[in-house]
Order: structure tokens, then sequence, then C-alpha cells
């Protein structure tokens, strides 16, 4: 059976052409702007597979909710107690909060720029 | 630029045979590439008679359609370059500022184009270029030599009596104007109000020095560009943000910028300045560097997201946030 097309194929696909048939064409003052279309389109399709860098994971908004010691807004509260100097190296949550921001920007940096932590 | 082209091109012409007394033939202005927040053009001039007599080649720099909050306009940007001139840095020379909003629609400069390339890719490949680096270094010991007691430098405002804690109140309140919610920037940003040194030098600085904003012209310095972030600060903001990993471009085995060792700077800044430099600081300097620049890319991101100016250059600026945020927990791991 021929499965459908999905958005990540289309993407990909699309990437393809657009790198290996037209990049060579097109004038040199416009292949800036093409190879930011290209990164565009790759990053686009990483976001269909992997989630949107846009939303927090899960796991990171309950790791939050922990560390803030609040029942809502989780990202908000986190914010306003470092501010107020809550996460210093002596509160043993900090070590959490380090823990659970640094896995988070892990996630979002495998969609934002492959190629970065290899 | 809100002008057809023709218009654009007779105003212009206008303006250039007051500003030299003799009647001058204009090439087409080419946009420059770079410059999310500026308009660069390349213009060249030829110039019929009297003491301009000949051929220039220029760069007209005006405002882009929105700004970025701290950027200086052109107006005070063109003095900093005369400032910077004078003081013996490597800048393009300044030719011309037109505060006249009816020739271009905006204000704008005319200044040297310098040869040579600033583009980061190109430049950090290869091998380290060891001369360039101490030149760099150099220069940059040149625009610390500026100090606050300049009148002509009054429009930078009051100089901060701790200009690390000026910077993260600063920076806060770029994030809150946007309605960002960067729980890692806002962790880098609490690291640095707790860690922040106590300055003793206050200066001129560039506060954009790094590769991207250097044209070089084979391995030397032809032109520091960009100085629409200038601003009183502790000199070592800009040797961190130089050193800092998110500067490197292809170099990153080479700490200054992508392009050598920060042996060579730090030996050079210091025969320059007379002052010593402590890496400690300059670590610190580093995460600001990467806390500030997290905090420009939102900005820029938020230019494109609230419709203000659609741009892919813009909405793809705000990608880099998540590696910076990466590396500000790494330099900031405790414990």
């Amino acid at each position: 059976m021929v499965r459908e097309v999905k958005n990540t194929d289309l993407l990909s696909i699309a990437r393809t052409v657009l790198r290996d048939e037209v990049l060579n064409v097109i004038p040199e003052h416009k292949k800036y702007e093409a190879l930011m279309v290209a990164n565009a389109m790759a990053i686009a399709a990483r976001e269909a597979a992997y989630g949107s860098l846009a939303e927090p994971s899960n796991a990171f908004l309950t790791a939050l909710l922990l560390v803030s010691g609040e029942t809502d807004e989780p990202i908000d509260n986190t914010i306003k107690k470092l501010r107020l100097g809550a996460f210093d190296p002596d509160n043993p949550k900090t070590i959490t909060l380090h823990q659970a921001l640094l896995v988070e920007a892990e996630r979002k940096v495998k969609v934002s720029n492959l190629q970065y932590l290899k | 630029m809100g002008l057809t082209d023709a218009d654009r091109q007779s105003r212009l012409n206008t303006y250039v045979e007051g500003l030299v007394q003799s009647s001058v033939s204009l090439s087409e202005l080419k946009k420059l590439s770079g410059g999310a927040i500026q308009e660069n053009w390349a213009l060249d001039v030829h110039v019929e008679t009297g003491k301009w007599a000949g051929d220039h080649q220029w760069v007209l720099r005006q405002d882009a359609v929105s700004q970025v909050a701290a950027s200086q306009g052109r107006a005070e940007e063109y003095q900093l370059l005369k400032i910077a001139k004078d003081a013996g840095v490597e800048v393009p020379t300044p030719v011309s500022l037109c505060e006249d909003d009816a020739v271009l629609g905006r204000t704008f400069f005319l200044m040297h184009r310098v040869q040579g390339t600033a583009a980061g890719h190109v430049l950090t490949k290869g091998d380290a270029k060891p001369k360039l680096v101490r030149a760099l270094a150099q220069n940059l010991a040149r625009i610390h030599s500026i100090g606050h007691e300049r009148q002509e430098l009054l429009f930078l405002g009051e100089v901060p009596s701790n200009p690390a804690l000026h910077s993260v109140a600063q920076y806060r309140s770029y994030l809150d104007a946007i309605n960002a919610q960067q729980p890692a920037i806002e962790f880098g940003l609490a690291w640095l109000q707790r860690n922040a040194p106590e300055t003793t030098r206050v200066t001129l600085c560039h506060r954009d020095y790094r590769t991207g904003n250097l044209m070089v012209d084979g391995d030397k310095l032809s032109g520091i560009l960009d100085w629409e972030f200038s601003g009183w600060g502790d000199p070592m903001e800009d040797v961190g943000w130089i050193c800092a990993k998110c500067w490197r471009f292809r170099g990153q085995d080479k700490e200054v910028g992508g392009l050598g060792s920060r042996q060579d700077f730090y030996q050079a800044y210091e025969q320059e300045s007379g002052y010593s430099i402590d890496p400690d600081e300059i670590m610190y300097w580093e995460v600001m560097a990467h806390v500030r620049w997290a905090t420009i890319a939102c900005q820029q991101a938020a230019r494109h997201t609230s419709g203000e100016e659609l741009s892919l250059e813009l909405a793809l600026t705000g990608y880099v946030v998540p590696e910076l945020e990466y590396e500000i927990l790494q330099m900031t791991k405790e414990g």
C-alpha cells in the first residue's frame, strides 16, 4: 500500500530540489536568501517531526512546577523566583532547575541546529 | 527606502552635488549584505571639479524601517566614527551626515567604503591569523582609551556605576517589553547578578566588536564597522564579546572570534592599553555575551512575529536562542 506523503517528506523533498536544482541557477546576490529558505525548511521539518520549539515539553513544565513550589504558571513563577534570587547555589533546588533547563535546551537545539551538539 | 529608485537617485545626486560643490555622476545604489538593523548601500561617485574631483567609493548607511532597543541613531553613530578615527582606530573615514528627511526620508551618512570582507564564515576558515588578532586587540585598546569626559559623547547618557548590574536590569526590561518568557536566559541573568564584578574603569565600549563587524583585507584589519550599540561600559565586556563561543563561526578552536589565540590578543591589548586582563573576569563577560545575544535574538524574532517587520532573517534569528541557552547553562553550572 502506498502511504500518504507526510509534511516532513514534503519539506524534505522541497529542500532537496531547492538545494540541488535551484540554488545553482539563481543569481549570486540571491543565494543568501535561498540558503536561508533551505535552512528554514530544514528547521520546519524537524519541528514537524519532533515538536514545536514554541511549546515547552511536559517534562520541563513538570520540573518547573516542582522547583518553583507553585501549582500553576510554572515558567512565570520560576522567572519571578529567579529574579528574586531564590535559586542561589545554596538552594538544593538550583541544581534540579539547572538540569531541567539544560535538558530542555538540548531538546530545542536538536530541532533548531542539529549539527550544534555533534 | 520609501521612494522610487529614480526619486532617490535624483535627490541623492542633488545632495552630493551640494556637498562637493561640483556636478557629479553617481552609480546606482547597491544594497550591501548584512545589517538586520541598518541598511548599507554601496555608492560610486565621480566628482567633476573642485577639491573632491575624482572617483570615490562610498557607503550610504541609513536606519532600517524598525529598530531594536539600545541602538544609536545614524547621527550619533557618525559622531562615534569621527571620534574613533581621531583616536587612531581603524574605521571607515566618515564623509557627511544628512539629517534632512527631505532627502531620503530618514537620516543617513556617507563614509568611505573600505576593502575586504567581514563575512564570518569566510574569515574563520583556515589557520589562525595572529597579526590580525593583535591588530584587533590594539584597536580595541584605542577605543577604550576614549573616556566619559568627552563632551561630544554626552548623547551616550549616564555612566553606569556598575555596568554589569546595569546590563542585567536592562536585559530583563528588554525581555519584559516583548513578553518573552525565557527561563534559561533568566537563569543566566540571575548568575550574572550574583557574580557581578566591581568595575574600576568605565570607557567607551563598541559593544558589538566581533567577527562579522570587522572588515579584513587579506590579513589586515581595514575597518571596524557597526557602532550602533556603542556606550559607556566595562572595557572587559568588549573582550568577552569577541572571545565568546557564539562569535567564532567556523573557527571554534580559535578562541578570539574564530581568528586566533587569547594569548596573542591579551598580550597585544595589555601592551597597547597598559591594563592587565583577568581571564576569570573575561569568562564572566562571556556569559554576559551569550545572555545579551540571546536577548537581542529574542528581540529580533519579536520584530518578525509581531508583524512589525516580516523577515525570514529575523525569524531565523529566533532559532539561535536554544544554542545560546545551552551555552549559558554550560557556563553557569555550579556545585
